[in-house]
């Protein structure tokens, strides 16, 4: 059993994403809203650069799911799926996605085949 | 005291200070409390000025307007050159209907409100041309809010998401707003048509604002095929503003609307614009202190009507700020909720307004255009002011996720 975190930094994907989770069989997930490091600490501002800045930090939220998944073979999917949806890992901007092994887990639902 | 030597002396005091205004400050510092607004460089000016101690006389401030014109056509081609359409259609279509809609509703309802009140009462004697156009004016500076003032307080108080998000993108694009009035103001009550030569109805001075623009730009798109190194880049910009700025000079036009449609027409028409973009912003803080020094030598704060007017306009202001958003919202369909407060982090008003002032008083020298440019940097000034806890106050309404 494992914990599955991905860092999604195109917002406006998060329900293909959730929607092709779903498809591949992981039902449960929580969805946090989250900020980068680098948007905390920048500390210059713009005067009238406005629209650059917002380019610049063009994606300065991001949403990070975390799911619970009792099956390897589900994460191997989930990667590949949004692979698919975000672009691949290697480029800038499709985001980061973990996982942790977990020792005890409470409360679980069983996930819907 | 000698134009060049002043000028040298103000460039000198925006390369030093420039690098330490608006930077986001971290809890706990010095810095926090006694954080570089913008404030004290219109109050250095109004202290060297010609109506405080007279460092800087009216002769010096007449001879260093070029050099006021050189800074506004290049704010204008900074706006401009940001505009990439291959940049601007990322952000969802909502975002720029929430934005124009209430810049324009906001303006629409100071305008009326400013000309109604003129018509019957004016703070100084003033012509009915003058009233028109004060009132037009002031109507274009309430549309815009400050980009530095989300951006600057935004990210202690939000819980992050889409609401401070458009709190950013709306003061970004809602300048367009306001040049477009300045556009319309400079146009149809144009002040030179004595002086230039020319008796041109004001659709016709409309045309030739654009006209003159992208007459500049297509030039220096030719001119710009050859540029591909940061030395040449600077010279490349600087030619721009000086040719912008100067074609705006001579025709009396606004130098903020030419350089906008000069920077977006090459932005739009050349790839490596970025190039340019880069050299604009670099002196992007160190021309904002000059501009505020030389703004506050401008201003002749011991006229009262500038503060009677500086207290109506505020209030008048965000009186239609909140009805803008109001509309803007209610015309918009958002895909997410927008709290009640949240129109409060757009009544800050920032550097734009201060080079519309800039811009607006180089040109119209009479009495309720003095009061007017008064109004603009006071108001300027309360509202910077008050830009923390109208941010906070903004963001933190949002209502928690069902």
């Amino acid at each position: 059993m494992k914990l599955f975190v991905y860092v999604l930094n195109q917002q406006e994907k998060i329900d293909e994403v959730l929607s092709g989770f779903i498809e591949i069989g992981l039902t449960g997930a929580t969805i946090v809203d989250s900020v980068g490091m680098g948007r905390i600490l920048a500390k210059e501002v713009p005067i009238f650069a406005g629209f650059q800045s917002l380019l610049s930090g063009s994606r300065p939220y991001n949403k990070t799911i975390l799911s619970v998944v009792e099956d390897d073979e589900k994460i191997e999917r989930a990667l590949a799926l949004i692979e698919q949806i975000c672009g691949s890992f290697s480029e800038p901007g499709a985001g980061i996605a973990f996982t942790l092994p977990l020792d005890r887990v409470f409360g679980l639902k069983p996930e819907i085949e | 005291m000698n134009a060049l030597v002043a000028l040298i002396l103000i460039g000198a005091l925006g390369f030093a200070m420039g690098r330490f205004l608006f930077l986001r400050p971290r809890p706990g510092t010095l810095y926090e409390r006694f954080m570089l607004s913008g404030a004290e460089f219109l109050a250095i000016g109004a202290v060297i000025g010609p109506s405080g101690l007279q460092i800087l006389d009216r002769w010096t401030l007449t001879n260093l307007e070029p050099f006021l014109i050189l800074a506004l056509s290049w704010i204008g081609l900074l706006l401009g050159i940001q505009l990439r359409w291959r940049h601007l259609i990322r952000f969802p279509w909502p975002y720029f209907q929430v934005s124009l809609v209430q810049g324009a509703v906001t303006l629409g309802l100071c305008f009326g409100a400013l000309a109604l009140l003129f018509f019957f009462w004016t703070p100084v004697v003033a012509a009915a041309a003058d009233r028109w156009r004060a009132a037009l004016c002031l109507g274009a500076v309430a549309a815009l809010s400050s980009s530095t003032e989300a951006a600057l307080h935004e990210p202690r108080a939000a819980k992050g998401g889409h609401v401070a998000g458009l709190l950013r993108f709306v003061p970004a694009i809602d300048p367009l707003v306001t040049l477009l009035g300045l556009g319309l103001l400079f146009s149809f009550w144009h002040s030179g048509r004595q002086a230039v030569g020319v008796e041109f109805s004001g659709f016709q001075w409309l045309l030739a604002s654009v006209g003159g623009g992208l007459l500049l730009g297509s030039l220096f798109l030719l001119l710009l095929a050859s540029v591909h190194q940061s030395d040449e880049a600077v010279l490349a910009v600087l030619g721009m503003a000086i040719f912008s700025g100067g074609l705006a000079s001579v025709f009396h036009l606004s130098p903020l609307v030419v350089g906008l449609i000069q920077g977006i027409l090459i932005s739009n028409w050349r790839r490596q614009e970025d190039l340019l973009l880069n050299m604009l912003l670099k002196l992007e803080r160190p021309l904002y202190v000059a501009l505020l020094v030389l703004a506050g030598a401008a201003w002749r704060f011991d006229e009262p009507a500038g503060y009677l007017l500086a207290v109506l306009f505020i209030a008048l202001r965000v009186g239609a700020k909140f009805l803008g958003v109001r509309t803007a919202l209610a015309v918009t369909r958002l895909p997410f909720h927008v709290p009640g407060r949240w129109w409060l982090g757009l009544v800050p008003q920032g550097a734009m307004a201060i080079a519309v002032a800039v811009s607006y008083g180089l040109i119209y020298d009479d009495p309720l255009g003095r009061a007017t440019f008064s109004a603009i940097l006071l108001s300027t000034v309360v509202l910077t002011l008050l830009g923390r806890p109208l941010v906070h106050s903004a963001l933190s309404d949002q209502e928690p996720a069902p």
